[in-house]
């Protein structure tokens, strides 16, 4: 028989003790139900789409807040842009309204660790990212592994990474997070794509989920699975917002983007 | 316009050089490339090397771009049949 592939789904504030069935990829995501309320979402939606530092990066056409995958070679630049635009964040959002932050105080309950951003010499990891996912872009099929690609920062030494991701915002048709059953392996370089992601060979016959982001759910993956997000239609942007989280030796959470 | 070439390092054979697995090639390069190419460095823009080059080691380089998917910029064609380049890192495989 084979065993199923499904979400755990668990309600606000709810406990989750099978982080290593998340990190092995036997559960291939963790979904916090209504972890934001509609209100919450919309509110946040309508500040985060009045602010002005909106940018570009491999594999993404339009977010705000700083992502490490831009800046693998320029680590003074990173930490130098995201003091810049986080500060901004904050002084946009009052500290119990950046998701952010509330994000970071949920992950504490769920996983009973405390959670704090990264830093290295002194200096913060960016705090997540904001991503809007419009109609007709394409998506490419990638994995996260700040162990393999981000060599020369600290945060590439832990060897488990998770990411979780907040829906604010839903597309009117599709935006579902599509999860392949395989996890990345060196060998699949040879599949990937120059500026981002890998070619869909990478995943040819491959088991999948979709998973259909409701808004104000918290969706945690292991992000080495290869995943991306089905073509969007409709008015709307796809809006979320994430961060990529870690356990350290010290039983805590520690997060970056 | 530069010819650009992209692929996964297979072997370091040295200090400046090494096997590549060409994946992908620029529409509009001049010549066309093989599936397998050596190329010696003149320049690698890669975070955890020493800049001075005099300073890298075999073992730095391998394990920087061994395995890795990276971009090299092509500045000529030697005699020997290698590929003179200036290497990077390209791209990002997720976010």
């Amino acid at each position: 028989m084979v065993k199923q592939w499904a979400p755990i789904y668990l309600n606000k504030n709810q406990k989750f003790e099978f982080i290593n069935e998340l990190s092995s990829g036997n559960i291939p995501a963790l979904i916090l139900k209504k972890a934001f309320s509609l209100k919450t979402c919309k509110k946040i939606t309508e500040k985060i789409l009045g602010f002005n530092y909106i940018s570009s990066g491999p594999g993404i056409e339009k977010k705000i807040g700083v992502s490490l995958n831009s800046f693998i070679n320029k680590k003074g630049a990173y930490f130098e842009k995201t003091k810049f635009i986080d500060k901004k964040l904050e002084q946009y959002f009052s500290y119990n309204e950046d998701p952010r932050i509330l994000m970071q105080n949920l992950l504490s309950t769920v996983f009973t660790m405390e959670t704090r951003v990264a830093k290295e010499n002194n200096l913060n990891y960016s705090k997540g990212v904001f991503r809007f996912h419009g109609s007709d872009e394409s998506f490419k099929i990638h994995r996260d592994s700040a162990y393999y690609e981000a060599v020369g920062y600290q945060v590439s030494k832990f060897p488990l990474q998770f990411s979780a991701v907040l829906h604010l915002q839903k597309a009117e048709y599709g935006g579902e997070l599509i999860l392949y059953r395989k996890i990345w392996t060196s060998d699949d370089e040879k599949y990937r794509s120059p500026y981002f992601g890998y070619s869909e060979k990478v995943v040819h016959d491959i088991t999948s989920i979709k998973i259909k982001p409701e808004i104000g759910d918290v969706i945690i993956i292991n992000p080495i699975h290869y995943h991306t997000i089905s073509k969007i239609k409709g008015k709307h942007d796809r809006i979320s917002t994430g961060f990529f989280f870690a356990p350290t030796n010290e039983q805590a959470l520690v997060c970056w983007a | 316009m530069t010819d650009i070439i992209w692929g996964t390092v297979t072997k370091v054979t040295a200090n400046n050089k090494f096997e590549i697995n060409v994946t992908h090639r620029k529409e509009d390069n001049k010549v066309s490339y093989a599936d397998s190419e050596i190329v010696i460095f003149t320049e690698i823009d890669i975070m955890s090397l020493p800049a001075e080059s005099s300073l890298r080691t075999i073992q730095q380089i391998q394990d920087a771009i061994n395995g890795k998917f990276i971009k090299c910029e092509v500045i000529s064609r030697l005699d020997d049949n290698t590929l003179n380049c200036k290497v990077f890192h390209s791209g990002a495989g997720g976010y």
